[in-house]
């Protein structure tokens, strides 16, 4: 049984390559969606069975460390960070693991990550892979 | 036994007595018989001094190892807890009990100050079986035989805040038994302020004693002292004691002394200030009844409090693991089951997850570890449900831990790395590393260490991916990480002595960390990047090594820089053309920040391209007509780099020098950007399909040889005419009904040219801004570089027209407001330029209103506009307004527009009227046309309504203007409020139509709006309703004429203008 995801990010095109990339992985399925953190929490609220959460950082009324904060409570799911803004030694990746996040993946920026795959591919699909082994 | 251990045992006899005296008061005071309350609701400052009392009397006993005493105390401990801080009522029962354990105290006490051992487990045994019931029963709230509480084992256990229990610990060995666990003693997460005053003050007496020279009993002592400072998990001091200088020198005692009394002088033996030691002081705040919740506190049914008790037994279960006892593995079950099920009730999964690791932990250290991995849980929890962390919640208490420990903590670390360094282990030593830097954090974080707080996450980080990359730790992060730790240790040793520490190698480091992924890959850093562009501080966050990589290419290439916002989250098709342009290269996406507008997204791009800010801002139109959604905000200047020698990029712009040796043409590449649809494609086959079928049909047809079938009849007939008829007939028929079977196929395949044909021409269609917008944005660029004031405004770009027509007003307008522009002097007024544009029947009308001085000084400009103008057949004038200025009127042909047409046929020809035009078509009655005399002969024709609507005969320019319908068919048309009768011979049929523009002589012909290609391969004349109905003028996008048109061959209608299609030239008027 493939490891069911839910992806989070405010960007549509952004889910789009996500959703497009995890199609190409067998062992993993996107089974929700959410477009901030709120949205994300009332997915889990409605009982969403998820595995593991790509999670954004930057997007309104609920950013992705207020929800880590919240969901890391919440949920058993593991949570991976797969935002612009937790490059290497960033703050914001500091802030995410302070707040427990199992995995953190920058994606590219400049172009809204159209070109996901190209650049992070290998290590998106690596980490997914790492956080449902552990 | 040294004189100064004879004056701690003297000392523990003498407070443990005081404390069995005011243990003894209370009761007293508490004594039922002696008319104190019995309702269960005791005086709360008498529980209060009693619950002190005994718990003193604990800690005496715990410090000196006495363990059975200690645990007597413990459960009485708890018995008056119950009461204290849960309301459990203070019975009779109780109180005699309590009484008992009073007398059995200070029996034991007498005994073991004199004794110096511990007291018999077999003489206190009942009493501590007793005490352990009473407290339960009294727990579960049951009476028993006494009157008192006695019921079921599972009521919640909320009798205290996080034990006050401090450390008792394992021997060294137990905890060293963990490879990965610290070689000092283990203590639980909670600190007891109380027995660190004690070992205070075993302290000073052994320093007493070690100066008065004696060196066996300053042995002694020292010995004692590091005994307890084991039992307490005091790692520095256990450092000084254990092992003792052997032999132990006057020198050496001097130096142990003075590193002892330096320790005890900076408070070493008791938490900081703010520490928060989690003794009865820190429970919740208690109401005058005793129970917590009120008084502003955390709320009955807070999480947090409801797991008091639970987590007090957990404590309490680590301690009896760490000195060996025997613990209670179902009291400690029970105690985490009730954690459980709270966490459960509130959706908590991961502390059920983490009460089973404590239920698992066979070792102290495991249990150790497994109680601050909860801990950092219900830190979180603290946050989320109460806000913030609370000077005694559970985030304070992991942090006071985690700093009380930190040498440790840093020893620890520096020896994983060593592991890692000689690539021992990699995996559990980088799962040791993220364990051990969490602590460092909160360890940080207690003191307020921020920079070194968050430089621990951002080491935890870099250590993890480097795990799930499958790349050990290369040399510069475990450099950066070492000197953390010894940087650390200096910090927190300063901080120990009360001093300020030097936290400049920790910002050093930092800034290390941040910029580790660009200094490994041999990188410009983001800070030189940043300084050279001139950066906006919000890009900091975003610049990964690849886009620093993207930026220092585009510096070496000389690119220019901007800052691109995009809205286009909710607008995927200019989302899809903006990352298709980027995909083509003609920008290049550096990188990206996100900036919120309430609850929409938008996109800051840093990007960099060869075009100039004009084609730039053309190439944005083209993608997004209706504006608003790409916006260029600004363009960076570029400062020249010490790394290169290259001109500074971007300086100049470009605004009328095209896209030079950059990209393609942005509008083409937009242009190209998109496929043909499926739609087009898909009606492309029905319409093969549908012709493949009328070729079969026709085909069928074809084979047919009607002499040969005629002959077969006749044969047949045997020449009989008559008899031959009938079958004759019979097949004439089939010929007729196959014949007519081709017209569903066809007419289909008609329908569907049509709509290939709008669909064709759909895909053609830009707005007009596409070409209008970027000419403000060029008008201001070049304004600006000749320090001119010149400012460019449109309307009207909202209408769609094909590309080429597009491409054409670019040729003619952009070097046209170019020479304007170029012409204004430096500082002169400012000027206003405005373009409108309207879209006429068959024409774009196109007026630019210029404030300045006029065109005089881009008379070539205007000369080659006309030129250009003329050749596609439009139309340009000028024209001096009466205020100053001028304005220009230029009108271009409308070219492949698909139109609804009805076609008509007049003496043999046929011509198409636009649909939407047509107002009516009738027969008109015997005398309802007429000539009018008067009207130069002119003809009307008079509806039944009795309206009369002039009559206009139309004929070819080839007949010389003579009409030649015959007029059975009467169409009427209407236009802009003006009405037109126009005789037909026939009415062909409605069919779409792709309308061709004259080319040549034809374009010169009024009236005429084009060609189109009609059903069955004739060809039509479009004719313009507009002219026809004489409506043709400013609104119409046509060019104005003065008064009605003059006649061609027909009367002129009385009513309004006559239309004219005579051969007429047009050109500049």
């Amino acid at each position: 049984m493939p490891h069911r995801v839910m992806i989070v990010d405010d960007a549509a095109m952004m889910r789009l390559y996500i959703n497009s990339f995890i199609k190409g992985m067998p062992d993993f399925k996107v089974v929700a969606q959410a477009s901030n953190g709120e949205e994300a929490l009332h997915r889990l609220a409605e009982g969403a069975e998820v595995d593991l959460i790509l999670l954004d950082i930057e997007m309104p009324v609920m950013d992705g460390l207020e929800f880590l904060r919240h969901a890391k409570l919440k949920t058993r799911a593991k949570i991976c960070m797969l935002s612009s803004v937790v490059v290497s030694g960033s703050p914001h990746a500091a802030k995410a693991r302070e707040l427990g996040a199992d995995g953190v993946v920058a994606k590219p920026s400049g172009t809204v990550s159209h070109d996901l795959e190209e650049k992070i591919g290998d290590e998106l699909a690596r980490t997914m892979r790492v956080l449902m082994a552990a | 036994m040294s004189d100064e251990m004879d004056e701690i045992w003297s000392l523990y006899a003498d407070d443990g007595a005081q404390a069995l005296d005011a243990m003894e008061t209370a009761l007293l005071a508490l004594d039922p018989d002696d008319g104190a309350s019995d309702d269960g609701a005791p005086d709360a400052a008498t529980i209060a001094g009693l619950f002190r009392a005994i718990h003193t009397f604990k800690g005496n006993a715990r410090v000196l190892g006495l363990g059975v005493i200690e645990s007597c105390a413990h459960l009485a401990e708890d018995l008056i807890g119950l009461v204290r801080d849960e309301g459990k009522p203070f019975d009779r029962a109780m109180h005699r009990l309590l009484v008992e354990t009073g007398d059995a105290l200070r029996q034991m006490l007498e005994i073991s100050a004199a004794s110096r051992q511990d007291a018999d487990p077999a003489l206190c045994a009942d009493l501590l079986a007793r005490l352990r019931q009473k407290v339960e029963t009294t727990r579960s709230g049951a009476v028993d035989e006494a009157g008192a509480g006695d019921a079921g084992p599972d009521a919640p256990d909320r009798s205290r805040a996080p034990d006050a229990e401090g450390g008792e610990s394992a021997a060294p060995d137990a905890a060293a038994s963990v490879s990965d666990a610290p070689s000092q003693a283990v203590t639980p997460v909670a600190v007891d302020m109380a027995y660190l005053a004690i070992f205070h003050d075993m302290a000073e007496a052994a320093l007493a004693t070690c100066a008065a020279a004696d060196d066996a009993a300053s042995r002694r002592a020292l010995a004692d002292l590091a005994h307890a400072a084991r039992q307490l998990g005091l790692a520095e001091w256990l450092s000084l004691l254990d092992p003792l200088p052997s032999p132990l020198s006057p020198d050496a005692l001097a130096a142990l002394t003075a590193a002892m009394r330096a320790l005890l002088d900076r408070g070493d033996a008791a938490p900081p200030p703010t520490a928060p030691a989690v003794a009865e002081a820190d429970a919740p705040a208690l109401a005058a009844d005793g129970r917590p919740g009120s008084g502003g506190g955390p709320a009955p049914d807070d999480f947090l409090t409801r797991i008091e008790g639970p987590l007090s037994a957990i404590a309490r279960h680590a301690i009896d693991l760490s000195v060996a006892e025997r613990p209670d593995p179902e009291r400690l079950a029970e105690a985490v089951a009730l954690v459980v099920a709270e966490a459960a009730a509130r959706g908590y999964p991961r502390i059920a997850d983490t009460c089973d690791l404590i239920l698992a932990a066979g070792t102290p250290a495991t249990l150790r570890r497994a109680e601050l991995q909860l801990y950092e849980e219900l830190a979180s929890v603290e946050v989320i449900e109460r806000g913030a962390a609370s000077a005694q919640g559970p985030a304070s208490i992991l942090a006071g831990w985690c700093a009380d420990h930190v040498f440790d903590t840093l020893d620890e670390m520096g020896a994983t790395l060593d592991r890692l360094k000689r690539a021992e282990s990699g995996d559990a030593a980088t799962r040791a590393l993220s364990r051990l830097t969490r602590l460092i954090h909160h360890a940080c974080r207690f003191y307020g260490l921020d920079t070194a707080a968050q430089l621990a996450m951002s080491l935890l980080d870099l250590f993890e991916r480097g795990q799930t990359s499958g790349r050990p730790a290369d040399a510069i992060l475990l450099r950066i990480a070492q000197g953390f730790v010894t940087t650390l240790e200096l910090v927190f040793d300063a901080l120990r002595e009360g001093e300020v520490p030097d936290t400049t190698r920790l910002e050093q480091l930092f800034a290390e960390a941040s910029e580790i992924s660009f200094t490994a890959s041999g990188l410009l850093t983001a800070t030189a990047v940043e300084r050279r562009l001139g950066l906006p501080p919000e890009f900091h966050r975003v610049l990964s090594p690849d886009s620093v990589a993207a930026a220092s290419q585009a510096l070496a290439e000389g690119l220019g820089f901007w800052i691109l916002r995009a809205d286009v989250n909710d607008d995927e098709q200019i989302a899809e053309r903006l990352f298709g342009f980027i995909g083509a290269g003609a920008i290049r996406a550096i990188t990206n920040v996100t900036v919120f507008r309430g609850r929409d997204t938008l996109f800051d791009f840093l990007i960099a391209s060869a075009l100039s800010e004009a084609d730039l801002a053309e190439a944005l139109a083209l993608m997004d007509p209706g504006g608003g959604r790409l916006t260029l905000m600004r363009r960076l200047e570029v400062a020249a780099g010490p790394e290169d020698g290259a001109p500074a990029a971007g300086g100049e712009a470009d605004p009328g020098g095209g896209a030079g040796d950059g990209p393609a043409d942005p509008a083409q590449s937009v242009a190209l950007a998109g496929d043909i649809p499926i739609e087009m494609l898909e009606r492309i086959g029905e319409i093969a399909a549908g012709q493949a079928m009328v070729h079969g049909m026709i085909g069928d047809l074809v084979e047919e040889d009607p002499s040969a079938r005629i002959d077969e009849f006749l044969r047949a007939s045997q020449r009989d005419s008559a008899a031959a008829a009938a079958g004759l007939r019979r097949y004439a028929e089939d010929l007729g009904r196959r014949l007519r079977a081709l017209l569903l196929p066809e007419t289909q395949i008609l329908g569907q040219m049509g709509e290939l044909q709008q669909m064709a021409a759909d895909r053609r269609a830009r707005p007009l801004d596409v070409v209008l917008r970027p000419l403000g944005a060029l008008v201001s660029a070049e304004a600006r570089n000749r320090g001119a004031d010149v400012r460019l405004t449109v309307s009207g770009g909202e209408l769609s027209v094909d590309v080429a027509q597009l491409e054409t007003l670019k040729r003619v307008l952009r070097p046209l407001v170019l020479a304007l522009t170029a012409g204004t002097p430096p500082r002169s007024p400012a000027r206003r330029m405005h373009l409108s544009a309207r879209r006429g029947e068959d024409r774009l009308a196109v007026t630019l209103d210029d404030s300045g001085g006029g065109a005089g000084t881009a008379a070539a400009a205007v000369d080659a506009a006309m030129r250009e103008v003329e050749r596609t057949g439009g139309d340009l004038r000028q024209v001096d307004l009466p205020g100053g200025g001028t304005r220009l009127h230029l009108t271009l042909p409308i070219s492949l527009v698909v139109m609804q047409g009805m076609v008509v046929g007049v003496g043999g020809v046929r011509y198409v009227l636009p649909v939407e035009s047509i107002s009516g078509i009738l027969q008109p009655e015997e005398g309802a046309i007429r000539r009018l005399s008067a009207g130069g002969g002119d003809e009307i024709l008079r509806l039944a309504s009795g309206a009369i609507l002039p009559l206009h005969r139309i004929a070819p320019p080839w007949r010389d203007g003579r009409p030649e319908a015959a007029g059975r068919v009467i169409v009427t048309l209407a236009h802009f409020g003006r009405s037109v009768a126009v005789p037909v011979d026939e009415v062909v049929g409605q069919q779409l139509v792709l309308l061709r523009p004259l080319r040549g002589l034809m374009a010169r012909l009024r009236g005429l709006t084009g060609v189109a290609l009609l059903a069955g391969g004739e060809v039509g004349m479009v004719l313009s309703s507009a002219v026809l109905c004489g409506a043709d003028g400013p609104d119409t996008g046509r060019p104005g004429r003065e008064g009605p048109a003059e006649g061609m061959g027909c009367p002129r209608a009385s009513a309004g203008p006559v239309p004219d299609w005579r051969m007429e030239p047009t050109g500049l008027r």
